[in-house]
């Protein structure tokens, strides 16, 4: 993707990102890869709950209306002019292609007309620098578990912008998972934080649900069978013409779901001797995890790291934070750069 | 005046450089790769042959559909964040205008057929003097439906030009019969500099579109849309 040039100048660099890979519209300038000037989110959530999920089309209409306000909206805020940047980041992959377009076209528009770098981030990564935002002396190396609606994915960084990707979902994304039990159980969109709250009254242990590959010999993870575990016992009780348990439902299942990410990233952690563990994406901000992997990390001697609920969300800041440090690498994306809806972090 | 054209609506994308009347370049790729790839590079190499820079241009004109709508989005975007950052003026003008305005000197009546695939058209009938005037309403639908409305109002010969005359010519000889001519295939597609020289008249009357607020001209709803409102006029 990348190609070096010559070296930028010293601090004071303003970057532009720019976010549109799935339902959010962000813009967000942030300078010197450590301080926020702006960070602002179009959420489309409400749009897409009218579907029950997020519909591509309508995300792209919705982006190519709303790109031009929110990037004007973070430039005012960041009460700086397109003049002034340094540099623009934007996510090209993976996402929707339709709505990865979006932000692309406009960030591509935008860096010729300034003739200033562009500079192509993958959203994955974007989600690791929502940390090193949030805690810019934290040093690897580390483990990362991102976790949201689109992905599960755990990854070793020995250094900032070099990856292993140790495993990652065979099937469903923990987040989608989360969404697609609830709508069986006929709760709002979107249902993982809506799974979260009716938790806090249930019993983890009411229903035994499957723990799929917590033994395996492998940093994947599978959620389909747990997801066709419970909305079987969902379907029983509805026959049954019982009253479904809800909250128990609810514990039940985000501890099964815990149990694994948390016994997976504190293993590839004891095995990589990482004393560091970054927690990110939408998932990130579910309070049961967070608790459970402070618990288990504690006991062995780590420490874990989660960013603030604002940028646990898809958003624009970490992808202008992981552009500046590509940026300052001298790392320049081409113009003929294209959307990759499958794109895997360490490819180009 | 000078102003930058941008058309990536159809498989066919181009660029072009307007200085007054004149066209000082024009770029046209109908190839397979997609408008992600091929617009940027071929902007910045129109504006580097010609000499030309954001502080150079006085407006840009971009096709705004109908099309292919991530063709249509991708351009739209770009024109957009292009006026916005140069501080220029913005103008969209449809495909099917530019279509009319484009072949309008070899017949009065033009019909603009964009392809929607599976028989169906975007299209709209103009007479044009100069400037394209609309005759019918906008069409997104059937081909066939549509030549029935444009043989009840346009007077032989009819000129037919667009992607979605080439798709469905024989359709559209069995209908129209003789009177239904056909440009020459340099003029059948869209060109960046019809989207100019109409954007450039549009803007020397004081015409402008907001590049915080211009949207793509789509003429259809998304299917999923399509099918929520079925369902709810159903369940009325
Ligand atoms: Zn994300």
């Amino acid at each position: 993707m990348a190609e070096k040039q010559g070296l930028p100048e010293g601090p004071g660099a303003l970057v532009l990102g720019i976010e549109t890979s799935c339902d959010e519209t962000a813009a967000s300038v942030v300078r010197d890869g450590r301080e926020i000037l702006s960070n602002v989110i179009a959420s489309q959530v409400d749009l897409h709950r009218l579907f029950g999920g997020v519909v591509p089309e309508i995300a792209s209409r919705k982006h190519i209306e709303l790109i031009m306000p929110v990037i004007d909206l973070a430039l005012k805020k960041a009460d700086t002019k397109p003049e002034a940047l340094s540099a623009i980041a934007v996510t090209y992959g993976p996402g929707l292609v339709g709505a990865l377009l979006v932000g692309l076209s406009a960030a591509k528009a935008m860096a010729l007309a300034l003739d200033c770098p562009l500079v192509g981030i993958n959203h994955i990564e974007g989600h690791i620098y929502a940390n090193v935002l949030q805690y810019p002396e934290v040093e690897p190396p580390l483990i990362c578990l991102t976790v949201s609606g689109g992905h599960t994915d755990l990854l070793y960084i020995d250094e900032y912008g070099h990856y292993e990707i140790l495993g990652r979902t065979r099937d469903d994304a923990a987040g989608e998972a989360f969404d697609k039990i609830a709508r069986v159980m006929g709760l709002d969109y979107p249902g993982g934080p809506e799974i979260a709250r009716m938790a806090v009254d249930g019993d983890p242990k009411a229903i035994d649900f499957p723990r799929g590959l917590m033994q395996a010999d492998t940093y994947d993870f599978s959620f389909s069978g747990l997801k066709t575990a419970a909305i079987n016992h969902i379907h029983t009780l509805e026959q049954r013409g019982e009253e479904l348990p809800v909250a128990d439902i609810a514990a039940s299942l985000q501890a099964a779901i815990v149990d694994v990410l948390t016994n997976k990233t504190i293993a590839a952690a004891k095995a990589y001797g990482a004393k560091t563990v970054f927690l990110s994406g939408g998932v990130a901000a579910n309070e049961g995890l967070r608790t459970q992997l402070d618990l288990l990390a504690t006991a062995q001697g780590m420490r874990v790291y989660y960013p603030s609920p604002v940028l646990c969300t898809d958003n624009a800041a970490m992808i202008a934070c992981a552009g500046y440090y590509r940026y300052r690498r001298g790392e320049r994306s081409p113009w003929d750069l294209n959307a990759v809806p499958n794109l895997r972090l360490g490819e180009t | 005046m000078r102003v930058l054209g941008i058309d990536t609506a159809t498989a066919t994308g181009s660029v072009a450089l307007l200085d007054g009347e004149q066209v000082v370049g024009e770029y046209l790729l109908n190839i397979q790769a997609t408008h992600s790839e091929r617009l940027l590079p071929a902007l910045v190499l129109i504006l580097e042959d010609a000499g030309w820079s954001g502080e150079t241009i006085d407006g840009i004109a971009v096709a705004t559909g109908p099309g292919s709508f991530t063709g249509l989005r991708i351009g739209v975007a770009t024109a957009k964040a292009l006026a916005y950052t140069w501080g220029k003026p913005l103008i969209g003008v449809t495909v099917l205008e530019g279509l009319a305005f484009q072949v309008g000197f070899a017949a009065e009546w033009v019909t603009s057929l964009v392809d929607a695939r599976h028989g169906e058209v975007y299209g709209c009938l103009y007479r044009v003097n100069g400037i394209p005037e609309m005759v019918t309403q906008y069409w997104a639908g059937p081909i066939g439906d549509f030549l029935q409305e444009v043989v009840a109002v346009a007077q032989a010969p009819i000129c037919f030009a667009g992607d979605g005359a080439v798709a469905y010519w024989e359709t559209i000889t069995e209908i129209v019969g003789n009177g239904a001519k056909r440009p020459i295939s340099n003029s059948i597609h869209l060109r960046a500099s019809s989207i100019a020289l109409l954007g450039r008249q549009r803007l020397l009357a004081g015409e402008r579109h907001d590049p915080l607020a211009l949207a793509p001209l789509y003429l259809r709803l998304a299917e999923a849309e399509r099918k929520l409102r079925a369902k709810r006029r159903k369940c009325r």
